[in-house]
């Protein structure tokens, strides 16, 4: 029975270890993040007078802001990235599994990106109507922990199989709310998402290894980039891309040599 | 006093190259045959048997397709297949335990 039970693991890790195609998308968004760096480039004097004044921008939520001399570029660079990275990546997984024969499901992993994607609109609302309210004085590290609270309710909600529309809204509000706090990583934020999504499906303990070693990354960017400092070149805007995408390209190439 | 683990074994998903087929359809969206036949090391005519037994009781559900021009079967396993394979797994587990406990 014992040697039954053996097998039966075996089995299960062979199945999983056949499923295994995460190196694609981990090296995609790294190598994306390195390509988006000449988009960073500072507006010079001119920037803290920008910032002082905004306009409506739901690009805002996705790693751009108005200190930056291509703004819009770079926002839509993201959009397209995140978009077509998710596309690329649900049509890599099932032409494995195809080749393989054994499928992974990449509908979660398209509803956290689409989730990530969408909650800008949300983030944006977010922005124009909290400046009214008390929760507007509020710091960004409250608002970070907020966010992430209510997005580990919602994992809660989906891991407890609660209805759809109640799960699909507690991420949405929690990721807009993560995205208005940090703006700056916004874009980070959403393939974070779509990555420890796609982690939990895999069930490969390596990839979910790369995957947090991303999000502290994203972290440590979003503290300690120097954004705010005078004068601004392009590294000091830059600089938010290089731990994230670095920790991308070294997973993604790990996991090309070892899968 | 507690009933004994045998009793909530399920004959249809007990027997070995089922309770195979079963582990490895749960772990995916769904499988092809030519997978299952190479992992589980089973003849095609004997693998297609237990398709058949599973997908009878529901515990599975067969996709059939083409791959360009090559005929491909896919597996998947259904709600009430990933719940009868988790009672197996423990009523398996429980029987294992009994056996160490009775053992020491």
């Amino acid at each position: 029975m014992a040697d039954l039970l053996g097998d039966l693991d075996e089995l299960r890790r062979r199945a999983r270890k056949d499923r295994h195609a995460y190196p694609f998308p981990v090296l995609y968004f790294g190598v994306a993040s390195f390509l988006a760096i000449p988009l960073y480039q500072p507006w010079g004097p001119e920037a803290l007078r920008r910032v002082s004044a905004p306009t409506w921008n739901p690009l805002t939520s996705l790693g751009t802001n108005d200190a930056l001399r291509y703004p819009l570029a770079l926002g839509l660079y993201w959009l397209t990235v995140l978009v077509v990275g998710a596309l690329a990546t649900a049509w890599w997984y099932r032409r494995r599994g195809r080749r393989v024969g054994i499928e992974t499901s990449t509908g979660g992993y398209l509803a956290a990106v689409g989730i990530g994607v969408g909650a800008p609109l949300v983030s944006e609302g977010l922005y124009w109507y909290l400046p009214m309210t008390p929760l507007g004085h509020w710091q960004p590290g409250p608002a970070t922990g907020i966010g992430l609270v209510v997005i580990a309710a919602a994992t809660v909600l989906w891991r407890r199989r609660a209805p759809r529309v109640v799960t699909v809204a507690a991420a949405v509000l929690g990721t807009a709310v993560l995205q208005y706090a940090q703006g700056w990583v916004g874009q980070f934020i959403v393939i974070g998402l779509g990555l420890v999504v796609l982690a939990a499906v895999e069930r490969s303990t390596r990839f979910t290894t790369i995957t947090a070693a991303y999000l502290v990354a994203v972290c440590l960017s979003a503290g300690f980039t120097p954004v705010q400092s005078v004068p601004t070149t392009l590294w000091t805007m830059a600089g938010v891309v290089l731990l994230p995408g670095f920790v991308l390209v070294v997973g993604g190439l790990v996991g090309l040599r070892r899968e | 006093m507690s009933e004994h683990p045998t009793a909530s074994l399920d004959d249809v998903v007990h027997q070995k190259h089922r309770l195979g087929i079963l582990t490895v359809a749960a772990e995916a969206k769904r499988v092809e045959f030519g997978y299952l036949r190479s992992t589980l090391e089973l003849t095609a005519g004997n693998l297609s048997r237990h398709i058949t037994v599973l997908e009878q009781a529901g515990l599975i559900a067969v996709e059939k397709g083409y791959d360009g021009k090559r005929p491909r079967t896919w597996v998947s396993v259904t709600s009430v297949g990933r719940t009868a394979l988790a009672a197996e797994m423990s009523a398996l587990r429980a029987l294992v335990e009994r056996h160490v406990a009775s053992g020491s």
